[in-house]
């Protein structure tokens, strides 16, 4: 397809970014939103973001093999300061029930406790790669892959609880700069995203998973078709935009509703508006590249 | 993963450095036949294969895992099979492995399975093999048998302690209070030795053809291929890993006793446990040569657990089970050999750009005596009509023969009913068929 369709997706992506804040990335069992969080990289790594990756649920490796595919080279950004790569910690794997009854909750809590200085752990390694970015970088971008799975350490719920808040609350972005930055602009407040995937069919993450909801500027929601299996669209990826700014009025070329929605936003106010933006793209996915259509008809599917 | 089946249905095989998670049928225990196929092709391909149990079986693994069924063809078959082998067109590029020297090595290497269709960069390449076993699985894709991918078991023989000689296989039972920890120590062990060395930074910054280029890859070469192996961890979060090493029945008993004091608390604290564990065995899996296979018993575990661990996993697999009195069951075709439903609930996506979606394909496990097939569940409409007029004719013959007269009018009457019932089957209304007579327009039921 042409290039302005194929940019539907970094152009949707691109308004949560300009705004800043928590992108969530919503999938399931039936279909991964592991894919988006990949793009969300590609993009920020296009803005001139410093993008600091933490892979809970696939490898560096992977990211790099199909950000090959997606003609980003992510050692090149590695070398030039602007791609930092955190390995999740494991998991402390506790004892088990013991053979006295008052063991098992300080066994508990000693897990627990081992699980949160983990996250602390993780949160400093954050931190550390935040401060090495290179001085040219536009802005700040923390991508967790998977919530879902790094949640599987099982830390305590406060613990959790202040991991995300911390993510979500854009210390980073304030955090010292690299080297050649001057000392007065180091505690400057640099454009700060936080890009997290997570799954949503899992019950005991609802608490906190509805907790980001609410806290997320941009919520992607991917997901099987509504109707049912077709041959060739594999899901539907659903943006809806909470907070922010609207789109300019050139904004992104989307068809149907979705572009009289553009204009009437475009015609509010430029600051910050509590507005909703909701678009919805088909992609289908091959091998090699992965097709967006903003609506399907008989010219997409040809 | 030791049966053709399985690699059809997984793409291509098990790729390296993913985990399989398969949830168990507490009715038919197929998993158990999943893992025997699994363990006893990393044992013929000669990998490193750990297996953590809660209960080894009694015999050890001599006496649960298959034997070799390819040993009991005849060596005929090889004369026959050279002679084909240039007329065999192979869709797998494995002529360019194949070493032409007579003098190749017997012993076979092949690795634990061939890449999926989105092939991760720590694929294990395809394998060389002896010149006569590869023509013979040649011939068998030639004739479509299909056992290209993998060896084939005999599940009624055992493999034996003779085979098991030289092979570097591991099992380790883990139970009681300390189990959880006890196979993330195994497990961690076994997935670092299978890790990949770090290459070395002066020899990576030389300039490709230099000395220093040249002598570390000399050195690769000369250090082999890396190793690759098999994790299976069996049952992990059954009641089994809870209860003691099995010291005594009263021991036991009183562990048992003590949990169920305990109650929710405990059983929170196990499944932590347990999904810690198997956050960490992916962990070091995803940097390891090594496939995963992870069976629990999910109805045991609670929601919340049981929705976290797909996640936790690259490949997901569901066996449900199959009552011999199920519509299901009497609309298969050949129902006395299905034994368990198999479902894909998710597939490993590995280095693709896009997500991989299920089919949502059922399929139905069918236990053939020496070997598990699995085929893909098709309904035979007219199975409940003719079980119905073999019945009704057996009626017959039998009223025909027992008693006269009024007993036979009975028989017929019976016959009729037996007919009416077929035209109301299940199978029609199913697949859309006539509408019963005289019984009115009965919704169909989707």
């Amino acid at each position: 397809m042409s290039g302005p369709l194929e940019d539907e997706f970094g152009l949707l992506a691109g308004c949560s970014l300009n705004s800043g804040g928590l992108t969530l990335v919503k999938g399931s069992l039936q279909l991964s939103g592991l894919f988006l969080v990949q793009h969300y990289v590609k993009v920020l790594l296009q803005r001139n973001y410093a993008v600091v990756l933490v892979t809970a649920e696939q490898v560096l490796d992977r990211f790099q093999y199909t950000a090959k595919k997606m003609g980003v080279s992510l050692p090149q950004y590695q070398q030039s300061g602007h791609l930092f790569h955190v390995e999740a910690p494991l998991a402390v794997v506790g004892g088990g029930t013991g053979h006295d009854a008052d063991q098992a909750p300080a066994a508990a809590a000693a897990a627990a406790s081992r699980s949160s200085s983990r996250l602390q752990q993780l949160i400093a390694a954050v931190q550390q790669a935040a401060t090495q970015r290179a001085p040219s970088a536009a802005g700040v971008a923390l991508v967790i892959d998977s919530l879902t799975v790094l949640a599987g350490m099982c830390p305590g719920r406060a613990e959790w609880t202040a991991f995300l808040h911390y993510c979500c609350s854009g210390v980073l972005g304030a955090s010292a700069g690299g080297e050649g930055v001057a000392a007065p602009a180091q505690h400057e407040q640099v454009p700060y995203c936080f890009v997290a995937g997570a799954y949503g069919d899992v019950p005991d993450d609802r608490p906190w998973l509805a907790s980001l909801e609410h806290r997320a500027n941009m919520v992607v929601t991917v997901g099987p078709l509504p109707g049912g299996k077709m041959a060739d669209v594999d899901g539907q990826v659903t943006f809806m935009q909470r907070f922010g700014r609207p789109p300019s009025g050139a904004g992104p070329r989307l068809s149907g509703q979705a572009a009289h929605g553009a204009a009437a936003l475009a015609a509010a106010s430029a600051a910050a508006l509590p507005l909703q933006l909701r678009q919805s793209l088909y992609f289908r996915s091959t091998e090699l590249a992965v097709k967006w259509m903003a609506a399907v008809t008989s010219r997409e599917l040809l | 993963m030791g049966l053709v089946d399985l690699d059809r249905i997984l793409g291509g095989g098990l790729p390296l450095s993913s985990v399989l998670l398969v949830l168990e049928d507490p009715y038919s225990g197929q998993h158990l036949n999943l893992m025997r196929y699994f363990m006893a092709e990393g044992v013929a391909c000669r990998q490193k294969v750990l297996w953590l149990s809660a209960a080894p079986p009694a015999g050890g693994p001599a006496a649960f895992l298959p034997a070799d069924a390819s040993t009991s063809q005849s060596s005929t078959d090889d004369a026959a099979a050279e002679k084909e082998q240039p007329e065999l067109r192979i869709a797998w590029q494995y002529r360019k492995y194949i070493n032409d020297e007579p003098s190749q090595q017997s012993q076979r290497t092949q690795s634990a399975s061939a890449s999926t269709s989105g092939r991760s960069g720590t694929s294990a390449s395809t394998a060389t093999s002896t010149k006569s076993s590869f023509a013979r699985a040649g011939a068998a894709v030639a004739a479509g048998v299909g056992r290209e991918w993998c060896h084939s078991y005999d599940l009624t023989r055992p493999i034996g302690e003779e085979a098991l000689r030289g092979a570097a296989l591991e099992v380790a039972q883990c139970s009681g209070p300390g189990a959880y920890a006890a196979a993330d120590e195994r497990a961690g062990a076994f997935l670092t030795s299978l890790t990949p060395s770090a290459p070395d930074p002066a020899a990576a910054a030389a300039a490709p053809g230099s000395a220093a280029a040249v002598l570390a890859a000399a050195a690769a070469a000369r250090r082999g291929p890396e190793p690759v192996g098999r994790l299976v961890i069996e049952s992990a979060g059954s009641l089994g890993w809870w209860v003691g090493d099995g010291n005594g029945c009263s021991n036991n008993s009183l562990s048992l006793g003590s949990l169920q004091a305990r109650g929710e608390s405990a059983r929170q604290q196990q499944e932590a446990a347990l999904l810690r564990l198997v956050y960490n065995v992916r962990q070091r899996a995803l940097r390891a040569r090594c496939a995963v296979m992870l069976t629990v018993p999910a109805g045991l575990l609670s929601p919340g657990t049981a929705s976290r661990l797909p996640h936790l996993a690259d490949s997901v697999l569901g066996l449900d089970p199959l009552s011999d009195d199920s519509q299901l069951h009497r609309l298969l075709p050949d129902p006395a050999s299905a034994v368990a439903l198999l479902s894909v609930r998710k597939l490993c996506s590995a280095g693709m750009l896009g997500p991989r979606t299920c089919d949502g394909v059922l399929h139905v496990v069918r236990h053939k005596r020496r070997r598990l097939g699995l085929s893909v569940v098709e309904v035979d409409p007219d199975a409940e009509e003719r079980v119905a007029e073999a019945t009704a004719r057996a009626q017959e013959a039998y009223m025909r023969g027992s008693a006269r007269g009024a007993a036979g009018a009975a028989g017929a009457a019976g016959a009729a009913a037996a007919k009416t019932t077929a035209g109301k089957s299940a199978a029609a209304l199913l697949c859309g068929g006539p509408p019963a007579p005289g019984g009115g327009s009965k919704a169909l039921d989707f």
